[in-house]
């Protein structure tokens, strides 16, 4: 199923629209959903979103667990490149950061 | 009673110009020279959206300071004090228009303090609607350019301690380039760098800003990523140019081969605040319809 993002925030512009994305896809992988997210409507979004929106999934979840179980679509060049960007950055510095002392 | 101390505008404030007026009167620990002063326009003929922003930005931070102003030596009315007239400077700080006749000009966006709660809407209306008529462009042109002013916006917010902006805008047709300058008058760039970088010089610590992930964690979700996106989207993307001056220092970025090339400078003056002007060459804002939609692929 195709969850419209503009369905769950009226804009995608601050780090408070992505908190709501990332409890709407968090709470999706914990009920072993895979998520599908258009973005149809929406023409640009700055890091601010997209760290709180989707970076923070990696707090939780592996790089490989969020590209398969997420699908972004009805987005554009800006979005997605951003999206890809910012994730491998964050996953690749986590990956040299090392696991987290307890 | 003591005269007020005389403020003389350059013959031409423009981002070298700007440099003089912050030394006649800001100190360097960053605070007023002055409690009050006259700002002095007789030597003033000509003036960019830097320039202008870069004023305002004084006089808004003279006003929170308790500093007194007033003005001098404009009313001969000549090209740069007109200009500074339509860009609604005068309205601004003196109350209302030199001339009853100023009016904003169709290649400029009037100078204008926009607080971050407002920043999405006024993005979204005013800025697209002036750019897209005044470049004749769709709006999805520009989408590179409405983000990077949502992450300057956005940052004013995280990390200066201020949560409002001044920005004057203006599209040069013949020269085919829009210059767009935002500036707070919050702590400064390098300032808020040296918080956790403190052995850097002020132009360095502007340079580190750029670095992507380098973050001064102002807030818990910063991750520093803002600036290096501006670099991509108008420097590598766009062959445009961008300048932060801020504290002591100031760094400009331009393509120099294609990559990114950094100039740093420390400024014999200190500029309250963090004033960021960027440059658009409009020959490369471009729209495809067939391919601006599509579905990310990982």
């Amino acid at each position: 199923m195709v969850t419209q993002v503009l369905d769950l925030v009226a804009r995608c512009y601050d780090a408070d629209d992505g908190a709501v994305v990332r409890d709407f896809i968090r709470h999706a992988f914990a009920r072993s959903e895979a998520v599908v997210l258009s973005f149809e409507g929406v023409e640009s979004v700055p890091t601010s979103f997209v760290n709180a929106a989707f970076v923070e999934l990696l707090d939780a979840h592996e790089f490989d667990f969020v590209k398969r179980n997420l699908k972004i679509v009805r987005s554009n060049q800006q979005i997605n490149d951003l999206i890809r960007r910012r994730m491998s950055f964050e996953a690749a510095r986590r990956a040299a950061d090392g696991p987290r002392a307890a | 009673m003591t005269a007020s101390v005389r403020i003389s505008l350059p013959h031409r404030l423009d981002e070298d110009g700007l440099h003089s007026v912050m030394a006649q009167a800001v100190d360097r620990d960053g605070t007023p020279r002055h409690q009050s002063c006259v700002v002095d326009f007789g030597r003033l003929r000509f003036i960019v959206p830097a320039g202008v922003t870069a004023l305002a930005n004084l006089l808004k931070w003279f006003q929170q300071r308790g500093v007194r102003f007033s003005f001098t030596a404009h009313e001969h009315y000549g090209e740069a004090i007109r200009y500074l007239d339509d860009s609604g400077f005068f309205a601004m700080f003196a109350g209302q228009p030199l001339q009853a006749r100023a009016r904003p000009r169709e290649t400029t966006v009037p100078l204008k303090m926009v607080e971050h709660a407002e920043s999405y809407l006024w993005l979204e209306r005013d800025f697209i609607a002036w750019i897209t008529e005044a470049v004749s462009l769709p709006r999805q042109a520009f989408v590179d350019v409405k983000t990077c002013l949502q992450e300057l916006f956005h940052n004013i917010r995280d990390h200066s301690g201020q949560s409002v902006g001044c920005t004057y805008m203006q599209f040069y047709p013949q020269e085919k380039r829009i210059r767009i300058a935002l500036a707070d008058f919050g702590i400064g760039m390098a300032r808020s760098v040296r918080k956790v970088l403190p052995q850097l010089a002020d132009e360095q610590a502007i340079r580190k800003a750029f670095e992507e992930g380098f973050s001064t964690r102002s807030t818990a979700r910063n991750r520093g990523a803002g600036l290096d996106l501006l670099v991509r989207n108008v420097v590598q993307l766009n062959g445009g140019r961008i300048s932060i001056h801020a504290n002591g220092g100031s760094v400009q970025c331009r393509s120099s081969g294609g990559r990114p090339d950094y100039i740093l400078r420390r400024e014999y003056a200190h500029y309250p605040g963090t004033l960021v002007a960027l440059e658009f060459r409009t020959e490369a804002l471009h729209f495809d319809p067939s391919s601006f939609e599509e579905d990310l692929e990982w």
